[in-house]
């Protein structure tokens, strides 16, 4: 069975790793989510920014790794940010009250400048 | 789909991962046909996959049981169980309750009965307005 989830990982800089997912992030696919950020981890990132602009599903499988990878960088002092989530996904956020954790930037530009500080 | 009397349509899967998109999509299908509106269509497909996560990572015994989801059309209402015949979960093994939290939101209704005999079972209930 595909398993529809693609995830690009990179570096911008020495410190800040972007993880650009599209599909579905489920209980099926959010190992490879979590995997893919552990990389980048081990290779420098101390943030990490993720691109939510093609993902057209998510549950609260997705929010528990994020959860978890948020907990892993902050403890060392970065953070993790989410970018361009679609309305629905989005909503995900604000009704599992974690907009409140999690800083939600528009664009991929203004989240990057920011982790730049 | 008319329903003056309550349509019962059923789909079991195994409780496994990559089976709980297998019943996303059709709850997809069925709420689309029920003409709920695409809003309502993606809130359900939500919770489904909420009750059916739950049942993978929460409910006890052997892999290859059965996860039953139960759609009941009724005239005014869908009502949706998701049920494990493992050796069921309760609230507090949710784990940190998001997939509960989010299950309540999207729903009109959600309730869990459990129990170590007879699996646990989500019971989700969608208005139907306008209908």
């Amino acid at each position: 069975m595909e398993i529809p989830l693609r995830i690009e990982a990179r570096m911008e800089g020495e410190k800040v790793g972007v993880l650009s997912l599209s599909g579905e992030i489920d209980i099926a696919t959010k190992d490879q989510v979590r995997e893919a950020a552990e990389k980048l981890i081990a290779g420098g990132a101390r943030s990490l920014l993720v691109d939510l602009a093609e993902v057209e599903y998510m549950d609260s499988s997705g929010l528990g790794v994020l959860k978890g990878l948020r907990s892993q960088l902050v403890e060392a002092g970065g953070k993790v940010g989410i970018v361009s989530p679609q309305s629905y996904v989005k909503k995900l956020f604000e009704r599992s009250g974690l907009d409140q954790v999690f800083p939600i930037y528009d664009d991929l530009g203004a989240a990057l400048e920011e982790a730049g500080r | 789909m008319s329903a003056t009397a309550a349509t019962n349509i059923e789909l079991r899967i195994p409780r496994q991962p990559e089976f709980v998109r297998i019943a996303r999509w059709m709850t997809c299908g069925l709420a689309a046909r029920l003409q709920f509106p695409l809003g309502a269509v993606k809130d359900i497909e939500l919770a489904v996959g909420e009750a059916c996560t739950n049942a993978v990572e929460h409910a006890k015994g052997p892999q290859d049981e059965a996860i039953l989801i139960r759609f009941i059309v009724e005239s005014r209402r869908l009502v949706i169980e998701v049920i494990d015949y493992g050796q069921g979960f309760c609230e507090e093994d949710e784990g940190d309750g998001l997939g509960l939290v989010i299950m309540r939101s999207v729903m009109d209704h959600v309730e869990i009965c459990c129990g170590p005999d007879t699996g646990a079972c989500v019971r989700m209930v969608k208005q139907r307005d306008g209908s």
